[in-house]
């Protein structure tokens, strides 16, 4: 733990110390209309260049809020007792519904995550949509198999992963000696659903957080308090 | 302009409710409407002078992207930290027997 707590130091002191040498960062702050934002970033939505260029550093502390949240979740509702009688909905047309559903929500969701930077949408409002059609599977199935299929241990680890991912995304522009935070990946074409640089994998990465985060969140309540 | 007025009222209802209300879950129903208050409000203001959205496969002149990308994230946070408030009642009723917050406060008085 020691030596995680020094890497931390070295690598945020590293971020801080190319921040304040490289000039080019206060050119990057604001563009100076629309089309200079999609020439900047690469995404032709700009709600996208924005929150994930110009804004990334404010979009990065917001997805360690929500960890945080999700964790604090997790851990005191761990203390609460366990409901004994979980009672799901066993009426057949309900269940073919929701595995229906789940299938539609998981592709629109991940759909808008991906193509967050030329259509409407982003990772944040994805993950919500693909999560939604997993909370429907929820109501119907008992809670061994909920924790059989959607095992709590090996989402925490795949979440801390996509964590650990996007900060590395962000500060890999460190080591090949640029500022941090900077769109390092070749833009391409603009409209296409390659370019954009680091913007649509960020994007998806953020989608793919957003729906364990909040698939935890359910599952935790449904386990401590039932489905209704 | 009645888009920032509707925002307004919004929020408004949110500050009522958790002013008014006794039980602590409808004051964080009510924080949760006065976040929805705050969401209107960064939207409308966007939309103030111009309605397209700023993807530019679309014809301009575009809303202001700013307020919008500042919002988009707020609306998943305020779903986590409004759980993890929840979590925070069901533990206040598990260890005190009640939600009322004049009852708590009481409580607090006679333990000082």
């Amino acid at each position: 733990m020691k030596n995680i707590r020094l890497i931390s130091v070295i690598l945020f002191g590293m971020f801080i110390v190319m921040l304040l040498i490289s000039a080019e960062t206060i050119s990057y702050i604001q563009p100076d209309n629309v089309t200079g934002a999609v020439k900047d970033t690469g995404a032709i939505n700009v709600i996208a260049a924005y929150y994930l260029g110009y804004r990334l550093f404010d979009t990065l502390f917001e997805i360690l809020v929500f960890t945080v949240a999700v964790q604090g979740v997790v851990h005191l509702l761990g203390h609460m007792p366990t409901l004994e009688q979980h009672k799901p909905m066993r009426e057949k047309a309900i269940i073919i519904y929701t595995d229906l559903i789940f299938g539609a929500s998981l592709i629109t969701g991940m759909y808008i995550a991906v193509a967050g930077h030329i259509s409407a949408g982003g990772g944040f409002v994805g993950g919500i949509v693909g999560a939604t059609g997993a909370v429907l599977v929820f109501l119907t199935m008992p809670m061994e198999d909920i924790e059989k299929e959607f095992n709590h241990t090996y989402m925490a680890i795949w979440e801390m992963c996509i964590l650990a991912t996007i900060f590395a995304l962000v500060l890999l522009p460190i080591f090949i000696g640029m500022y941090p935070m900077k769109n390092f990946l070749p833009l391409g074409t603009p409209g296409h659903i390659v370019s954009g640089g680091i913007i649509p994998i960020v994007d998806t990465l953020i989608g793919i957080k957003v729906l364990i985060g909040a698939v935890t969140i359910a599952q935790t309540f449904i386990k401590h308090r039932g489905v209704f | 302009m009645i888009y920032i007025a509707i925002a307004v009222v919004i929020f408004a209802i949110g500050g009522i409710g958790i002013i008014w209300k006794d039980n602590i879950l409808l004051k964080l129903l009510s924080l949760g409407i006065m976040n929805a208050g705050v969401v209107v409000l960064f939207v409308s203001i966007a939309g103030l002078k111009h309605r397209i959205p700023a993807i530019l496969n679309t014809n301009g002149p575009y809303a202001d992207p700013l307020p919008q990308a500042v919002i988009i994230t707020s609306i998943v946070i305020g779903f986590a930290t409004m759980s993890l408030a929840l979590v925070f009642t069901m533990l206040i009723s598990l260890k005190k027997g009640t939600l009322s917050s004049k009852k708590l406060q009481e409580d607090i008085d006679r333990e000082h």
